[in-house]
């Protein structure tokens, strides 16, 4: 006879907590750019990234971003829409992106068309112009995007923390959407020369390609340097403020609450990590339970680290109904002391110790999310050496571990506290 | 990894005019609790698996995914659910105050964020595509009652109107047992059946222009086109991909670079099951009007009902979707829900032949499409007027 299903009872679970990390191949280009191959044997997909040291630091502020999203936008004998069609041709797509520290163009296509993609690729941003038409109608665009963000209170309060985060620094400028009008192609051509032409840090390549291939595209790239001297390390001072910006009509507030922490190649970064999930960082958090499951106050809310070049920083961030914000920043405040001054659970750390390692599965499953995570860590001059570490962390922390851990980097009392709407 | 995907045969489309939201509200509830575990999420979890879900107009869908060697913790969730939930009146009145900061934040509190609230009912008169999933208002997520809540899960929550879909690297008769095992004593009932009001012929073009507080003129031209499951629908979606080709494209290249009108302006569907609408949106250059865009716009579109698109741009189409094809591969997720969503349309085999039929398009059915779709008594326009900004901050 069948035996009648018990449903009270969870199926047993189990849990690897091993990662086997697969080491990209590593080629040079003739000026010794690295360029990091990542083998995806299972699909015809390939992607390529180019990383540049041309991030939003290196000029007045909105020149880089300007710059990235003209890179395709034509060359002395080539329109942009002759490119974008030569582009399709090949069934290729691109998109850019840019952040304080770099600038980003990354390449999508498939086996077949890998090699004339990434030549016609190359040679339309080697030879870019920066047309003043196409920069005016960017420029119009991108002024247009900002003034449309302003009116988010998410965008004004995360801005006021970024400008008083890193206030005095380069990360702590705004840019304003009258910014634009100023900017001149001269500009644009000048950062070109100096960030990308000479500032192409490294590639990465996922896809399948024969020795052949990779020689031909070590050979398109000979003609780019790296002699962007390294940005000094930004000393950041925040002071503690609490501002209140003003939004006529918002029906919800948004809230930035945070602080200046470090990057991932602090000794305590691991351990943070952890203490970042256990109060904010996924579904059943702390503050997901209170402030949302339990109160009903806010659509989400999440805590995060987050990093530049310089350094890392802390924030919890949300959006809350007009009326619900003083009880929010209230019970914020009680989730952080709670994190400082209580042991963690046990069944609550075995629950976010496999959750932290399931998210470790899905992060490093299949060649792109491997390349993903080997180009993190490389950025910072770290390796797969630092995932392992990370796991050791998670298996091994107590939480002892973690209450001091929290009540060394969690005091409220140094925190940023910014709230619009 | 592994992947279990549930969908419900039910959306907003389901819903009565006078409690609408009520779809997607009753996902969140889908989280509150099953009849024999107290929480959805904590088990999930301890299980090194995570979980989701998304309500269009069409469908409820529940997607987790977890370490394949726990595949059956997601199996008894989900089946629980499937079952019986918990019904806590403390989740409903706490879902319902979430949902509401929902509808704020993302229709209320944002420029733009009123569009489709404005721009559904226009466009259908009777079909209930004239609500967004997150409802008409936020009264009627208020509203919303516990027998109600009881109601819509014994009508659509049960294994005759789901579809399970499940990815990951097994046996069949390993998944098979465990199915039968979970699901294997839930009562499957009638499927409820769908009588849709149809939506009737549009006869006449349908203009509105609201005020709004938003820094920039915005226009949302939305044509009707043809259902999921007809040629027609193919024929739009390559259209759509050809006339908003960024950079390259049309309305690109005559409305923004020639002509100076606009700031950007895109062309896409909405990939709706019943009749659906095919968009053409952007923003206007300041200073420019919109009886100059307007006479701009219709000329493009009038230029593809007179002329067949090259058998070269044609090609360049294909070869491009060959590639998001190999990029969408990648995915188990995806192609789980997209197994589930073929597996709705009738047949999931039916995946597999989505490629064919995107090859076999010609420049003539091209024509003929632009032909029916771009006409003004198809077409339902909305525009957006910046009224006074307030300049604090």
């Amino acid at each position: 006879m069948k035996p009648k299903l018990n449903r009270s009872e969870p199926p047993c679970v189990t849990l690897e907590s091993e990662i086997h990390f697969l080491q990209p191949d590593r080629y040079a280009t003739a000026h010794g750019i690295p360029v990091f191959i990542m083998r995806n044997t299972t699909s015809e997909a390939v992607k390529i990234d180019l990383m540049f040291d041309a991030g939003s630091n290196y000029d007045d502020k909105t020149v880089a971003g300007l710059t990235t999203e003209l890179l395709l936008a034509g060359t002395s004998n080539k329109s942009m829409a002759e490119i974008n069609d030569m582009i399709d041709d090949f069934g290729g797509y691109f998109n850019s992106s840019v952040s304080a520290d770099h600038a980003y163009l990354s390449i999508y296509g498939l086996n077949e068309c890998t090699v004339p993609l990434v030549q016609l690729i190359e040679e339309s941003i080697f030879n870019a112009v920066f047309p003043v038409e196409e920069l005016e109608r960017m420029k119009a665009e991108r002024k247009d995007k900002l003034k449309v963000s302003l009116e988010k209170v998410s965008t004004l309060a995360q801005r006021q923390f970024q400008a008083s985060l890193f206030a005095g620094t380069l990360y702590g400028r705004l840019n304003q959407p009258e910014d634009f009008e100023k900017i001149t192609r001269k500009q644009l051509v000048h950062f070109f020369e100096k960030n990308f032409k000479c500032g192409l840090r490294k590639i990465n390549w996922v896809g399948n390609p024969s020795e052949a291939e990779i020689t031909s595209v070590l050979k398109v790239f000979e003609r780019w340097k790296n002699e962007v001297p390294m940005q000094g390390l930004a000393e950041f001072k925040t002071s503690r403020e609490k501002i209140t910006l003003e939004k006529k009509d918002a029906v919800q507030t948004g809230i930035r609450i945070g602080k200046l922490l470090f990057d991932r190649s602090h000794p305590d970064y691991h351990k943070m990590t952890v203490v970042n999930t256990i109060l904010g960082e996924y579904f059943g958090s702390r503050l997901m339970s209170n402030i949302r499951e339990d109160k009903g106050y806010t659509y989400g809310i999440g805590s995060y680290l987050g990093e530049n070049q310089s350094s890392g920083y802390f924030v919890i961030a949300t959006e809350v109904g007009k009326e619900f914000l003083e009880d929010t920043l209230v019970q914020i405040n009680l989730e952080l002391e709670r994190m400082r001054n209580e042991l963690v659970p046990k069944e609550e750390l075995n629950l976010v110790r496999n959750y932290l390692l399931g998210q470790f599965l899905r992060g490093a499953d299949g060649p792109f999310a491997m390349m993903e995570l080997f180009s993190v860590a490389e950025t910072k001059g770290l390796d797969f050496s630092f995932y392992q570490k990370a796991l050791k962390t998670l298996l091994e922390i107590t939480p002892e571990e973690i209450q001091s851990t929290a009540f060394k980097h969690l005091n409220s009392e140094e925190m940023l506290v910014i709230t619009a709407g | 990894m592994a992947v279990v995907n549930t969908l419900y045969d039910v959306g907003a489309r389901d819903e009565d005019p006078y409690h609408t939201g009520f779809a997607h509200l009753f996902e969140h509830l889908m989280f509150g609790g099953s009849v024999n575990i107290p929480d959805f999420d904590s088990p999930l979890q301890r299980a090194g698996g995570e979980s989701n879900a998304f309500t269009s107009n069409d469908i409820t869908n529940y997607y987790d995914v977890l370490p394949s060697q726990n595949i059956e913790t997601a199996l008894w969730l989900e089946s629980d659910r499937m079952l019986s939930l918990a019904f806590s009146e403390k989740s409903l009145e706490i879902q319902r105050s979430v949902v509401i900061e929902e509808f704020k934040q993302r229709y209320l509190n944002q420029p733009y964020g009123d569009v489709w609230l404005a721009l559904r009912p226009l466009a259908y008169q009777v079909h209930p595509y004239q609500w967004a999933t997150i409802g008409k208002e936020i009264s009627h997520i208020e509203d919303a009652t516990m027998d109600q809540v009881k109601h819509f899960f014994k009508t659509y929550y049960h294994p005759s109107n789901a579809i399970l879909t499940i990815g990951g690297n097994f046996e069949h008769a390993q998944i098979e047992d465990l199915v039968q095992k979970w699901y294997g004593d839930i009562p499957g009932k009638n499927k409820p059946a769908r009588m849709l009001l149809r939506e009737p012929q549009q006869t006449e073009y349908r203009t509105l222009t609201l005020e709004r507080k938003v820094p920039t003129a915005a226009f949302y031209y939305a044509f009707k086109m043809a259902e999921r499951k007809s040629a027609g629908y193919y024929l739009a979606d390559v259209l759509s991909d050809e006339i908003g080709k960024e950079k390259s494209g049309q309305l690109d290249l005559q409305l923004k670079k020639e002509k100076g009108l606009v700031l950007e302006i895109s062309a896409y569907i909405l990939g709706s099951i019943d009749e659906g609408l095919f968009i053409v949106s952007g923003k206007l250059v300041p200073g420019k009007s919109f009886e100059e865009l307007d006479a701009a716009l219709w000329q493009v579109l009038e230029s593809f009902k007179s002329k067949p698109i090259s058998e070269n741009d044609l090609q360049r189409l294909r070869r491009k979707a060959k590639t998001s094809r190999a990029f969408q591969e990648q995915g188990l997720l995806n192609r789980a829900m997209n197994l589930s969503f073929f597996e709705l349309l009738g047949d999931a085999e039916g995946i597999n032949q989505e490629e064919a039929i995107y090859n076999s398009i010609n420049v003539a059915e091209l024509l003929a499409c632009a032909k029916e779709l771009f006409k003004a008594s198809n077409c339902s326009r909305l525009f957006i007027n910046p009224s006074q900004i307030s300049h604090e901050a």
